[in-house]
């Protein structure tokens, strides 16, 4: 975090001079600095705002108007109070159908920003949050006034961000998005060109936005000075401009994942539950959600599949992060036609519990943690935890602790040993999981929780806890 | 500094801001092309529809 003026910049935000954003007494703020006036005013005045606002793709924000509570800046021009998003969620977490739906607002944020005499300045997949299933354009000041001629400056950073790894994700695999990990800044187009197959040369968009792209980059990189001046004489005409949109935004709309088949993507159909179990498990965690109280607000699903038991918890009025392993399955979660009020409050995320985010960027602390972003008020962990004890060789403790760490009440459910997933597990491999029952998971909570309900969940071996924080 | 390197704290890569004329252009045309197809179409269509619909009357 760095110090501006009498606030401090949250950690991801000192790249842009035109402002920043903070937290104060738990608060968002954006401030708008006199470097970003001129533009800020112009996307008032044009009614970019209000046609973004009015169409839902820009987070909504009012002008705070009493500011000193934040102390004198000699830098500040406004003050910004966005509307919260409830979850920050990254790039790398999404899904190939998450990814290409953040292109797709991109590129209509940037037409519209056009009709406007106004132009994206980068064309970063961090400016795109999701609220439940939809995503929303989130950086206020990403508009610079468009001076006709010159060439869009983003245009790079929206194939590295947006292109390439769809590409990687509609030749290879879409577990390829979470090369965004890695590539914090997008796949580098030598990298995309490098990993893509040949075939991939036959797609018109591909051809021209990533190899012909890669080419003109490694041409002119070395020109120096003579090159730059040489650029700035170029001109991007009206036509080259509606061409250029037009071409990406093809190119982005005919990339779609190919069908693939998943350890975890049909979990639902083929699990050892009766109908009529199941249904009893989808009461008893129904049941023990009420039984929480506060009534939560933010709950996080753990090994969410296809969000099957998320959409209760969404169903009774908190956000609910979905997150799985499998892209299959949280994709499922994420194109499911839930009915709106769910689909608000439903987010599905591709995560690795046994590798989960970490902070990333600048000093860790550009992109936040998974832990960072909790605790929340419930925890769900069905059919969860023999995946990470035996599955993964997590002791017990460890996995009690990281659930501390998440939330402030769990909604657990132990599968013990017998139970035919569980010897599926170990049917390959030796027993070497003494302690993993019912008496030592207990033990292993104790450290952190108190037992609230115990209930057996009927037609199976299987118990269902809900614990909260000692 | 350039005129051309605008907003200073992206950098845009020299060689995309050549190569997205090129691109924009190709693609432009291609885009207005169609368009231009198209309303040909629709035009000559409808001129051929009222050409019909004259006969018709005129019979």
């Amino acid at each position: 975090m760095s110090k501006t003026g009498s606030v401090t910049a949250h950690a991801a935000s000192f790249r842009d001079p035109a402002g920043f954003i903070f937290s104060q007494d738990g608060t968002i703020y954006r401030q708008v600095n006199t470097d970003g006036r001129a533009d800020y005013d112009h996307a008032v005045s044009s009614g970019l705002f209000k046609k973004l606002w009015d169409e839902e793709l820009l987070v909504v924000h009012a002008e705070v108007t009493k500011t000193a509570a934040f102390g004198r800046d000699t830098k500040r021009y406004k003050l910004l109070k966005p509307t919260v998003i409830p979850f920050i969620s990254y790039p790398y977490e999404w899904t190939f159908a998450q990814l290409r739906d953040a292109a797709l607002l991109t590129l209509r944020v940037q037409k519209i920003a056009l009709e406007h005499g106004m132009i994206l300045k980068d064309a970063s997949a961090y400016n795109v949050q999701f609220v439940g299933t939809r995503p929303i354009f989130i950086d206020t000041l990403s508009f610079a006034k468009y001076e006709a001629g010159k060439p869009w400056e983003g245009y790079k950073q929206f194939c590295e961000h947006f292109i390439a790894p769809l590409a990687l994700g509609r030749y290879d695999t879409t577990d390829m998005i979470q090369t965004l990990r890695t590539y914090l800044d997008g796949v580098p187009l030598a990298i995309a060109c490098a990993l893509l197959p040949r075939k991939a040369r036959f797609n018109r968009g591909l051809f021209s936005h990533l190899y012909l792209h890669n080419s003109a980059q490694r041409r002119h990189q070395a020109g120096g000075e003579a090159v730059a001046a040489r650029t700035a004489e170029r001109k991007v005409s009206n036509l080259a401009m509606t061409g250029l949109m037009a071409s990406l935004e093809r190119t982005v709309r005919v990339l779609k994942p190919k069908d693939a088949k998943t350890q975890w993507g049909d979990y639902y159909t083929f699990t050892n539950y009766s109908d009529a179990a199941f249904e009893a498990k989808r009461k008893l965690v129904s049941g023990l959600l009420t039984e929480v109280k506060p009534k939560p607000q933010l709950v996080w699903d753990l090994g969410a599949n296809n969000g099957e038991f998320s959409v209760l918890a969404a169903g009774q009025g908190a956000y609910t992060v979905a997150f799985d392993i499998d892209t299959v399955a949280v994709q499922r979660a994420y194109r499911n036609k839930w009915p709106d009020e769910t689909a608000a409050r439903l987010l599905p995320l591709v995560q690795d519990l046994t590798n989960p985010s970490p902070g990333l960027g600048w000093a860790h602390a550009e992109r936040m943690s998974l832990l960072e972003r909790g605790p929340v008020d419930v925890v769900l962990a069905l059919a969860l935890i023999h995946h990470l004890a035996i599955g993964n060789n997590v002791p017990l403790p460890d996995v009690a602790s990281f659930l501390a760490a998440c939330g402030r009440n769990v909604i657990i459910e132990f599968v013990p040993k017998g139970d035919s997933k569980v010897d599926h597990l170990l049917a390959s491999r030796e027993d070497i999981f003494d302690e993993y029952d019912e008496q030592h998971f207990e033990a292993a909570m104790g450290k952190h929780f108190n037992i609230v309900a115990k209930k057996p969940v009927k037609g199976s071996r299987r118990t269902v806890y809900l614990f909260t924080e000692r | 500094m350039h005129a051309l390197f605008h907003f200073a704290y992206l950098d845009p890569g020299t060689g995309s801001l050549i190569i997205q004329s090129l691109i924009g252009i190709t693609a432009g045309v291609a885009v207005f092309g169609r368009k231009a197809i198209r309303n040909a179409g629709s035009k000559a269509k409808g001129m051929l529809t009222r050409s019909k619909d004259n006969t018709v009357k005129s019979e």
